[in-house]
């Protein structure tokens, strides 16, 4: 008897479902549209070393050298970005006091001469041949003691894939007198930051 | 025989009756037709200028502080008024690789930043359909929207990142589906 009356309820059911399911079938259309936003990079790698610091140093340098080196710039991002220098930080040690060095008046300890003799040219170097040419953008050129704590104005837009190389020259190392053997052994340390941003 | 009588007179009688009848038949009368033809209307959703749609956003190296929009036009085509409904899926939030400056931030794969930092609004004809960032997009839309037959109306996305959003969403990628349903009123 309880088996007649389920399969009873289950009919209207199943007759319900067809009339809801009749009810459902109306005219309908329906569009899809697929939306994707994705994000630049900005990306600056140096001499293809990304977040490390770069290292050059020379020894036993002497009036007339003109020690230079170049570092590739590159932007392996998707945009555009603008080059900034910023943290320029000089440091000029005296590195002990040789005979020479005190006799040409050198008496402090424990600062370097080196900046005050040394000039420095910082450019870049659009024809890639390592010295300053025509066409070159000069940043800087002048003593080290002078140099400015950064350069955010150099206004050098380098393209996504792109790259420009930068030259740190030191020069003219001769005409200074005295002042030239005060600088026996002092050390110079120059640290660059190179920025890219995507505003100037 | 007077069977045979009486049988000849209920013929006779039988014909007159006949003839009668037959004269209450020929009245005036006249005939007319008519053709009545059922014909389904239709119901056709259009977005943008080709059907099914081509329309898609698809936009690239997008930077901080950038904003922009990217409108389409929604159309009943058909001859049958409707409700339009529009839906979000498919939310897509990826990392997309990961560029040296956000290593530096401290950024891990797989969940991109984007879609908490893009921020949207999305309306037909000024009515909003989404506003908020795109993160949560999924809980936007709207339905029973009156599109009658022959209405268009304009969908617009707009979108901007603010300029204080930094290295942190670079190279990541965010995508969702659009969809539009038409049915009857």
């Amino acid at each position: 008897m309880k088996m007649k009356i389920l399969a009873g309820i289950l009919a209207i059911g199943l007759v319900a479902l067809a009339v809801g399911w009749g009810t459902y079938s109306q005219f309908s259309d329906t569009e899809t549209s697929v939306t994707t936003f994705s994000a630049g990079s900005l990306d600056l790698t140096i001499n293809d070393k990304n977040g490390e610091t770069v290292t050059f140093s020379w020894n036993n340098l002497r009036p007339g050298n003109q020690p230079h080196y170049s570092l590739t710039l590159k932007n392996i991002g998707t945009i555009p970005g603008y080059l900034d220098i910023s943290n320029i930080v000089v440091v000029s040690g005296e590195n002990g006091l040789t005979e020479p060095e005190i006799e040409a008046g050198d008496t402090s300890a424990n600062e370097g001469e080196l900046d005050d003799v040394l000039n420095i040219r910082l450019f870049l170097d659009y024809d890639h041949n390592g010295w300053i040419s025509d066409g070159d953008k000069m940043i800087y050129n002048g003593l080290v003691k002078d140099l400015p704590s950064s350069f955010m104005n150099i206004n050098e837009l380098v393209p996504a894939n792109g790259g420009v190389d930068f030259v740190v020259e030191l020069y003219d190392w001769w005409t200074h007198g005295g002042l030239d053997n005060q600088a026996q052994t002092d050390t110079l340390e120059i640290t660059f930051t190179f920025l890219l941003s995507q505003n100037p | 025989m007077i069977g045979k009588k009486v049988l000849v007179s209920l013929i006779i009688v039988g014909l007159v009756g006949f003839a009668l009848g037959w004269g209450t038949y020929s009245q005036f009368s006249d005939t007319e037709t008519t053709t009545t033809v059922f014909t389904a209307g239709s119901l056709n959703l259009k977005v943008g200028n080709d059907d099914p749609v081509q329309w898609k956003i698809e936009l690239t190296d997008l930077l901080p502080g950038c904003s922009g929009s990217q409108s389409v036009t929604i159309n009943n085509t058909g001859t049958v008024n409707g409700k339009l409904s529009i839906s979000f899926s498919n939310l897509i939030d990826q990392e997309n690789g990961l560029t040296e400056p956000e290593i530096v931030l401290g950024d891990s794969e797989p969940d991109g930043e984007l879609a908490e930092n893009l921020y949207l609004k999305i309306t037909i004809d000024g009515t909003t359909v989404y506003e908020g960032y795109a993160s949560g997009v999924l809980s936007g839309g709207i339905t029973n929207y009156v599109l009658n037959a022959g209405a268009s109306k304009t969908f617009t996305v707009e979108y901007s990142i603010a300029g204080s959003v930094g290295n942190i969403i670079q190279s990541d990628v965010v995508g969702f589906t659009i969809t539009f349903l038409l049915t009857q009123a």
